[in-house]
């Protein structure tokens, strides 16, 4: 269907060597000037090639985690650990104490004469 | 980091051949490598181009959305998802297509008889017959100019920006049986057309 006459007619149309340079020029710049966000950018990188990407950006972070001061930081963070006095085990020989509401059994005490 | 990222995603250095490599060049471009970006306009403006320049009045008004619709695509690749059967050429063209109606449905009609200076076909390889080509040019411009909208956007994407007749379907929303057709009945009128000039 597609004739040579056509396809040479719309070869016509095609911008000039010197018109197509002018554009790249002005493509370029406009390429170059593009709002960039480094969060875009990052999600970018993971989408081209999530699993090579992926896995380049978790080993630069681990490392960048390891070899680093980095790490300190949130071990510097957490509050001290107290020391901690623990109670003295009870001695098994000991009887056990009783129960406050049991009533108290105390001899009588003697008769005054 | 980023810097070794982009550069591991280095697209190929010669011309790509295939829709593979093209791909490789859109995901190259994606993550900041200025050099894949390059190549894929090197690669896709003229069928740009072609596609935009019978809805605008001028070469200048066709450089300018040519150049939007580039910097558009360029800078929002993320918004490209490649899929089996829509290649990067038919996204591509379908942007520059939508800036190109929107300029046209602002008023500024496409002239037929523009004049076609020799000068903006200077460019034009050595040997070549410049008034036949300007004569072609012109030719075209006003056969196209008096197709209906719908018409005008089948034809210049089918013969213009070579997609099939699938991918013409859809970017238009016009089934690919239409597509089909209307290619054929104004292929027979174009070719019929331009041969009066091409053979005086």
């Amino acid at each position: 269907m597609r004739e040579p006459i056509i396809e040479r007619a719309f070869e016509t149309l095609e911008p000039s060597p010197n018109t197509r340079a002018a554009l790249q020029a002005r493509v370029e710049a406009a390429y170059e000037a593009r709002p960039r966000s480094l969060w875009l950018e990052w999600l970018n990188v993971l989408r081209g090639r999530p699993l090579v990407n992926g896995a380049w950006a978790t080993a630069a972070a681990l490392v960048l985690f390891v070899a680093t001061p980095l790490s300190a930081l949130p071990l510097a963070l957490l509050p001290p650990r107290a020391a901690q006095v623990q109670a003295r085990p009870s001695s098994p020989l000991k009887p056990a104490p009783r129960p406050l509401s049991a009533p108290r059994r105390t001899a009588p005490l003697p008769a005054r004469r | 980091m980023f810097i070794a990222f982009a550069a591991l995603d280095a697209g190929p250095p010669e011309a790509p051949a295939d829709d593979g490599e093209v791909e490789q060049l859109v995901r190259a471009a994606r993550v900041g490598n200025a050099q894949a970006a390059r190549r894929l306009y090197a690669l896709h403006v003229q069928r740009v181009f072609r596609v935009v320049r019978p809805f605008c009045a001028t070469e200048a008004a066709a450089e300018d959305v040519t150049q939007d619709a580039f910097a558009d695509a360029l800078g929002n690749l993320s918004r490209y998802s490649p899929r089996p059967g829509a290649r990067f050429v038919g996204w591509l063209v379908t942007l520059a297509l939508n800036r190109a109606r929107k300029q046209h449905a602002r008023g500024q009609r496409t002239e037929a008889h523009e004049a076609s200076t020799l000068e903006q076909l200077a460019g034009a390889a050595e040997g070549e017959a410049l008034e036949e080509r300007v004569l072609l040019k012109r030719t075209l411009l006003a056969a196209l100019a008096e197709l209906s909208p719908r018409d005008r956007e089948v034809v210049t994407l089918y013969f213009g920006a070579e997609l099939s007749a699938a991918e013409v379907a859809t970017a238009t929303g016009v089934s690919a049986a239409n597509v089909r057709k209307i290619c054929e009945r104004a292929s027979a009128s174009l070719s019929q057309r331009l041969r009066g000039p091409a053979a005086a």
